[in-house]
């Protein structure tokens, strides 16, 4: 009897693991198959129900996450255009208020 | 130089270019392209489906990232004066179609919420934002689009919507208020309130809103003129100077930048803009 429990528990234990790497196994396949059918099951959506968690509001393939840093549209003020005087020269655009 | 011009985004877009036989068609494509995917007016643009959407998290495509992006790092450099998230302010100010369909004066209008961009998370191309903000993404738009369409044509060529100017080379351009100067390259842009204002109530209203109110703002200023390296960077910068009023000189000259300041008959131009144009800074 006595050389038995271990074994018992060993036993439990190992159940105990199998189970809560199926769990985590599980929970993550669900949410990549949620995330994932959201994402395709609106191509370009042009409706909101409100009820999707995430909802697509363009029809681009989708293939590319750019990182916040890859964008060099706006890198803030610290480079300026060079002005100069015009001289006599007849003006060929104007800037105005739209 | 030869110049052609049509009509988008609500402006007139011209295109001054150094051969006739460069089309303009890539630009207006281009031009055309944003408009669909920003206009606040067409239900079908990409902007009014993200407003319209009650999701909380919301795919946006790379274009519209990539403006959402420019507009929070805009709002970052200026401390929240130049917000992409007034769209509901200009609604409630009466901004709520294109401006040559507004209607007289029709009555009282609400204040709309104060900016709100620190609530807006983009993540790639995952925007997501709290109930009831309302995005409008036209303080960065018009530059970047004026910007990438210079890029499109040959060295020399100027790109200008709505007067915010781009070039790759030497141009002369006209200022409010008359004078001129040579842009020899970057972007030039003016912002103001002398064109786009309308009446509600017997009060004067106009499109550049004060995020700290959520109403149009009160400054000095007519109109404000920035030179920068970008026609981007040079609206982000005039709106934010026209903005603080009395302080938009010296935070231009802070950071550099060349600015001009047309009050009704009084032209106010910053150091950098007298230094830029061989004259003397002034000493205060």
């Amino acid at each position: 009897m006595s050389e038995q429990q271990p074994s018992r528990i060993e036993d439990a234990k190992r159940r105990a693991l199998a189970a809560k790497q199926k769990l985590v196994a599980a929970a993550a396949t669900a949410f990549v198959f949620a995330v994932g059918l959201a994402w395709l099951s609106h191509p370009g959506g042009s409706t909101a129900s409100g009820t999707t968690p995430v909802e697509s509001s363009s029809s681009d393939d989708g293939s590319q996450f750019p990182d916040e840093g890859e964008s060099d549209d706006f890198g803030g003020f610290d480079s300026f255009g060079s002005i100069a005087p015009s001289g006599s020269e007849a003006p060929q655009a104007q800037t105005h208020v739209s | 130089m030869s110049r052609s011009s049509f009509r988008a985004m609500g402006v007139d877009v011209v295109v001054g270019r150094s051969s006739e036989e460069i089309a303009v068609d890539d630009v207006w494509h281009l031009v055309c392209a944003w408009d669909g995917i920003f206009s606040r007016f067409r239900t079908d643009s990409e902007l009014s489906r993200v407003n319209a959407s009650a999701a909380a998290v919301v795919v946006v495509s790379d274009t519209f990232a990539r403006a959402l992006r420019a507009a929070l790092r805009a709002a970052r450099a200026t401390d929240g004066l130049v917000d992409p998230t007034l769209g509901g302010a200009l609604v409630a100010a009466g901004y709520d179609r294109d401006f040559a369909q507004l209607p007289g004066d029709a009555g009282a209008v609400d204040g709309g919420a104060p900016g709100a961009w620190r609530s807006v998370s983009l993540t790639g191309r995952l925007l997501s934002r709290p109930h009831g903000v309302v995005l409008d993404l036209n303080g960065v738009v018009k530059g970047m689009v004026v910007d990438d369409a210079v890029r499109l044509l040959p060295a020399g060529s100027f790109v200008s919507a709505g007067g915010d100017l781009a070039t790759s080379g030497p141009v002369v351009v006209a200022l409010p208020g008359g004078s001129s100067i040579r842009l020899e390259t970057g972007g030039l842009a003016t912002s103001g309130t002398t064109e786009r204002h309308w009446v509600r109530d017997g009060v004067v209203q106009h499109h550049l809103i004060d995020p700290r109110t959520g109403r149009p703002a009160r400054s000095r200023w007519d109109e404000v003129t920035v030179a920068a390296s970008s026609c981007l960077t040079a609206d982000v910068a005039a709106k934010a100077a026209f903005l603080l009023s009395d302080d938009g000189p010296s935070w231009l000259d802070e950071r550099g930048l060349p600015g001009r300041f047309v009050a009704h008959a009084e032209v106010v131009e910053n150091d950098a803009w007298r230094l830029a144009l061989g004259a003397d800074a002034v000493v205060s």
